[in-house]
C-alpha cells in the first residue's frame, strides 16, 4: 500500500479508530492491532511474503530468547550467526542471486568458459534491505548485551513490522522503538497535529516535488543519448530532488503517522542538501542506514582508529556495502565508491567532524564562504547521484561523458518545458521553506508557530491546494526497491 | 482527542469542498469519456489517449472486425480505409495508441483476441526510439483493460492525470465549453476508428500526395537553420541493445496470437528522422520471432534522407504510410525505397565495414 494512495487514505482513519476507541484500554490489544494492520499493509501488496516477516519475526524473537540464558560465549556466537546467516541469506537470495550469477557467469567467461545461465525470475520483497537490518539490530543488541530481550512476541512482531515505516524506514533500533510497545500510549493533541504537519510536509515532498520531478529525470535520463550536456545537467538535478523527495517524503509521511499513535520515531533525514562537506552531508541523509552501518560495520571493523590504512579500508568498506545495500547492481557501488572519495581527504586530515552545527545558525544568509561550500557539496552529490540513477556503468559513463561535451553550453531541450519550469519554481520553493526551517525536525515543524493561528491554517491550506493542484504522476516509492 | 478530530474536520471542510468540486465538475465534463454512453469517442483533447478511446470503442461496436492497426502516433496515418481495399474481404480497426510500447500493442491484441474477433490481418509499426523503452509496462495513460488495473483504478488515473497539469483550458473544458481545445476535425471514422479522418473517397485519393506545399518547405527550412532539423551522421548509426527477456517474451506472445489466429501479419519498423537502426541483437531478436514478415524502413535510405517527408522530427507524412503498405504489397510505389533494404543476413558484413571505416 502506498502512503500517497486512496487506499491508505481510507486505511489510516480506519487503523486510527480502532487503535484509539477500540483498543485504547488493552495494550495487548493495541499491539495485536498494529501487527494485524501491518500485515494488511504489507499484503496489499504481496501475501506470499508476509511469510518471509513472520519467519523473521519468530526466528529472531527465538534466539533473542535463547540468549538470554545462554552463558557459553560459543553458542552465543552460533546463535548470533544464526540470525544473520538466515537474514542476510534471504536478502542475499531474493536481492542479489541474479546480480552474482550474472557476474560470475561474466567471469567466466572472460576466460572463455560458456556457462549455461540460470537465473530465477525472483520478485524482490518490499522492504526487505529494511525489515532485515531492523531485526538484525535487535539481535545483535541483545547479543551484546545492550538490550533485554523480549517475552512478549506481539510487541516484537509489532516492532518488527510496525507499518509506517516497514517497507522504507527509517530502520528503528529496539533500543528506541521496542520498549515504545512496553509502555501504554496515551493520545496527546500537540503529538497528533505535529503528525499531521509532517504528514503533510511528506505529501508535499513526495507528490509534487518527486512525482513532478520523476517525469522530467525519467524522460533525460532514457533518451541521455539524444540530450544536449546541459539537459543532462538538468537531468542530474532533477534527479537529486526526486530522490530526496521520494525518500525523505516518505519518512516523514512514516514519521507523522507514527506519532498519530503515540510513537516517536527517529529523525531520518536533517536538510542534507544544506550541508557545507560531505563528511555533514552523510550526518544528515538517511540517518538511521547510515548509523546503523556506523554501529554495526565501522566501529566493528576498528572505525576511524587505527593507521591511515585502516582508515582507508573501513571508508571503502561501509560506503561500497552501503551502495550495494540500495541494489544489486555495478552503479550503486560506483556511487558508493565516489562518496568513499570524496568523505576520504576529509576523514585523513581530521576534518570530517568540522561542520557539526547547522549552516549560518541563528543567520537569515549563510556567509560567502559557507554558500560556496555548500554548492560544491551539492554538486558532488549531483555527480554522484548520476551513477545510482543510471541503467547500467556504460550508460553512466556515456551521461557523464555527455555532460562533458561542447553541448554543455546549449540550451537545454525537452518535452513539456513549461510544466519543467513549473517545477523548478516548485524546488525553489521546496530549498525556501527547507532553508527557513532547518533547525527543526522538518522544514515546515515551527514555520508560522509564533504568528496568529489563522497565517498558520491559511499557509496549511495553502500546502494541500498546492499538493492537489501539482500533484505528479503516480509514482512508487524509489526505496521500496531497496 | 474531540479537539483534534474536531480540528481535523474544521481544516478538511474547505479541500473536501473543493474536493467533491471538482469530481462533481469532471463528472459533468468526463473528458476522458469515462462516464459516457456514447460509442462514438473522438479524439478531443490533447491530454486523451488514442488507444485509450479505441479500446472503449472497440468495446462497444457491434462491427465484425477481422483485421488489425497497432502502433504508436507514427501509425495514425496509415489509413484503414485503404487497407480494406488492398485486403481482399477484410474489415480494419485501427487501435494506435500514443508513444505505444510492446506491452501495450501486446495486451490489446489479447483485448481484440479475448472478445472473440477474427484476426485475420494485423499491421503493426514499431519505433526504434520508443517501442521497447517502457520495459514490460503499456503506456500508464492508456485504457484500464490494457494498463490492466480495475476499472475504478482507471478513472482514478484519468482523473489524477487531468488535474497533474491544471491549465486555464482545462478549466474551461470543467465549466462546459468542451471543445476549447479540442480539434473538432480530429473526429475518429466511426467504422475503421481511422484517425483526424473519415473514410471517404476524397481522403483515400488524396492519400498519395506528396506534401510539398510552400508554407511546409519553408518552414522546415526555417526549423533546419535553427538547428531543429540537425545534420545527420553519414555512417548508418545504431540504437544501443534495448529489447529486454520480458519484452522478448512479449513479443513470442504477439507471435502465438497470431499462430492461433493464423494471422497474416506485417511488423513494420519506422523510418524516423534520425535514422537509427535497431542494434543487431535486437534486429537477430526481431528477425528470429516474426521471420520474413519483418520489414525494416529505418536507417539511412530515400525516405528518411529527405527531410521534407518529416513535418517533425518524430513523425513522416501520410504519403509515406501509404508508400510502405503500397512497397510490402508489391504495388506500385509512388516512391522510390530502392536503399531502403539492407538485406538482414548482410547486416554484420556491412557493420563491421563501417566499423573498420570509423
Amino acid at each position: 500500500m502506498l502512503f500517497n494512495s486512496l487506499d491508505f487514505a481510507v486505511f489510516l482513519p480506519i487503523v486510527f479508530v480502532l487503535y484509539w476507541f477500540v483498543t485504547k484500554h488493552n495494550l495487548k490489544l493495541q499491539n495485536a492491532l498494529i501487527v494485524a494492520a501491518s500485515y494488511v499493509f504489507y499484503g496489499w501488496w504481496d501475501w506470499r511474503f508476509l511469510s518471509l516477516i513472520i519467519f523473521s519475526t519468530f526466528l529472531d524473537y527465538s534466539i533473542g530468547r535463547r540468549l538470554k540464558n545462554e552463558e557459553n560465549q560459543k553458542t552465543r556466537k552460533t546463535l548470533l550467526w544464526t540470525s544473520i546467516i538466515v537474514n542476510l541469506g534471504f536478502l542475499g537470495v531474493f536481492k542479489y542471486y541474479n546480480f552474482f550469477l550474472d557476474n560470475f557467469i561474466a567471469a567466466f567467461s572472460f576466460f572463455g568458459q560458456d556457462i549455461q545461465p540460470n537465473s530465477l525470475n525472483i520478485i524482490l520483497p518490499v522492504g526487505i534491505s529494511f525489515y532485515t537490518f531492523q531485526t538484525l539490530s535487535y539481535t545483535i543488541d541483545v547479543y551484546k548485551k545492550k538490550l533485554e530481550p523480549t517475552e512478549d512476541l506481539v510487541a516484537f512482531s509489532a516492532f518488527v513490522c510496525f507499518y509506517p515505516q516497514l517497507v522504507a524506514g527509517p530502520i528503528e533500533r529496539a533500543t528506541n522503538l521496542l520498549p515504545q510497545f512496553y509502555k501504554k500510549r496515551t493520545f496527546e493533541y500537540d503529538k497528533a497535529v505535529d503528525g499531521m504537519r509532517q504528514i503533510l510536509w511528506g505529501l508535499f515532498k513526495k507528490v509534487v516535488i518527486a512525482d513532478n520531478c520523476a517525469e522530467f529525470a525519467n524522460q533525460i535520463f532514457n533518451n541521455s543519448a539524444d540530450m544536449h550536456g546541459s539537459t543532462l545537467v538538468l537531468g542530474a538535478i532533477f534527479f537529486t530532488f526526486q530522490i530526496y523527495g521520494d525518500f525523505s517524503g516518505y519518512s516523514d509521511i512514516a514519521i507523522g503517522t507514527s506519532r498519530l499513535f503515540g510513537f516517536d520515531l527517529k529523525q531520518n533525514f536533517a536538510t542534507p542538501y544544506f550541508s557545507r562537506d560531505i563528511a555533514e552531508y552523510w550526518r544528515r541523509w538517511h540517518i538511521s542506514l547510515s548509523t546503523w552501518f556506523r554501529d554495526y560495520l565501522y566501529i566493528p571493523l576498528g572505525g576511524s582508529r587505527g593507521g591511515t590504512w585502516m582508515k582507508v579500508r573501513n571508508t571503502f568498506v561501509i560506503f561500497l556495502v552501503s551502495g550495494f545495500w540500495h541494489g544489486a547492481n555495478w552503479t550503486f557501488v560506483i556511487w558508493g565508491a565516489l562518496n568513499a572519495v570524496y568523505f576520504l581527504p576529509l576523514l585523513l586530515t581530521n576534518n570530517n567532524r568540522k561542520n557539526l552545527g547547522i549552516v549560518a545558525e541563528g543567520k537569515i544568509l549563510p556567509t560567502f564562504r559557507e554558500l560556496m561550500a555548500v554548492l560544491t557539496t551539492f554538486g558532488l552529490t549531483v555527480f554522484a547521484w548520476i551513477f545510482f540513477r543510471a541503467e547500467n556503468l556504460n550508460h553512466a559513463y556515456n551521461y557523464v561523458r555527455r555532460i562533458f561535451s561542447e553541448s554543455i553550453i546549449a540550451f537545454p531541450e525537452f518535452s513539456n518545458m513549461s510544466r519543467a519550469l513549473t517545477t523548478i519554481f516548485l524546488i525553489f520553493f521546496l530549498i525556501l521553506l527547507e532553508w527557513l526551517g532547518r533547525q527543526n525536525n522538518y522544514a515546515i515543524q515551527r514555520l508560522f508557530i509564533n504568528s496568529k493561528r489563522v497565517y498558520r491554517i491559511v499557509f496549511y491550506q495553502f500546502l494541500v491546494m498546492v499538493i492537489l493542484f501539482f500533484i505528479g504522476g503516480e509514482q512508487e516509492f524509489i526505496y521500496f526497491q531497496f | 482527542m474531540k479537539a483534534f478530530l474536531q480540528g481535523l474536520l474544521k481544516f478538511s471542510i474547505i479541500p473536501i469542498l473543493l474536493g467533491i468540486l471538482s469530481v462533481c465538475s469532471y463528472y459533468n465534463a468526463d473528458p476522458y469519456f469515462d462516464f459516457s454512453s456514447d460509442n462514438h469517442y473522438s479524439w478531443t483533447y490533447s491530454f486523451q489517449n488514442i488507444g485509450d478511446l479505441s479500446t472503449k470503442k472497440l468495446l462497444k461496436s457491434n462491427q465484425n472486425y477481422n483485421s488489425f492497426i497497432f502502433g504508436s502516433s507514427r501509425v495514425v496515418d496509415l489509413y484503414a480505409c485503404y487497407l480494406n481495399s488492398k485486403f481482399p474481404n477484410s474489415s480494419f480497426f485501427h487501435y494506435a495508441g500514443w508513444s505505444e510500447p510492446i506491452a501495450g500493442i501486446k495486451n490489446k491484441l489479447e483485448i481484440v483476441d479475448s472478445l472473440n474477433y477474427s484476426i485475420k490481418n494485423v499491421i503493426i509499426y514499431i519505433d526504434v526510439d520508443y517501442s521497447f523503452k517502457l520495459g514490460n509496462f503499456p503506456n500508464y495513460s492508456d485504457h484500464y483493460l490494457v494498463v490492466k488495473k480495475s476499472k475504478r483504478r482507471g478513472r482514478i488515473i484519468h482523473y489524477q492525470r487531468f488535474w497533474q497539469n491544471i491549465s486555464y483550458d482545462k478549466i474551461k473544458i470543467l465549466l462546459g465549453f468542451k471543445r476549447v481545445k479540442g480539434h473538432p476535425y480530429r473526429n475518429s471514422d466511426p467504422t475503421t476508428n481511422d484517425h483526424d479522418h473519415l473514410c471517404k473517397d476524397f481522403n483515400v485519393r488524396s492519400y498519395s500526395k506528396i506534401n510539398r506545399s510552400d508554407s511546409i518547405i519553408s518552414r522546415i527550412d526555417r526549423l533546419t537553420e535553427t538547428g531543429f532539423y540537425y545534420e545527420r551522421n553519414k555512417l548508418q548509426q545504431y540504437a544501443k541493445d534495448q529489447i529486454s527477456k520480458g519484452e522478448e517474451v512479449i513479443l513470442n506472445e504477439i507471435k502465438e496470437i497470431f499462430d492461433k489466429h493464423s494471422t497474416n501479419f506485417y511488423i513494420v519498423i519506422t523510418p524516423l528522422y534520425d535514422q537509427r537502426k535497431f542494434s543487431q541483437k535486437d534486429q537477430v531478436i526481431l528477425k528470429n520471432i516474426f521471420g520474413s514478415r519483418l520489414y525494416d524502413f529505418s536507417g539511412i535510405n530515400d525516405i528518411t534522407n529527405d527531410k521534407y517527408n518529416f513535418p517533425d522530427r518524430k513523425h513522416f507524412q501520410p504519403y509515406i504510410s501509404k508508400a510502405i503498405i503500397d512497397s510490402i504489397l508489391n504495388k506500385d510505389s509512388s516512391i522510390d525505397f530502392q536503399s531502403r533494404f539492407v538485406p538482414f543476413e548482410n547486416l554484420e558484413k556491412i557493420t563491421k565495414t563501417e566499423d573498420k571505416e570509423n
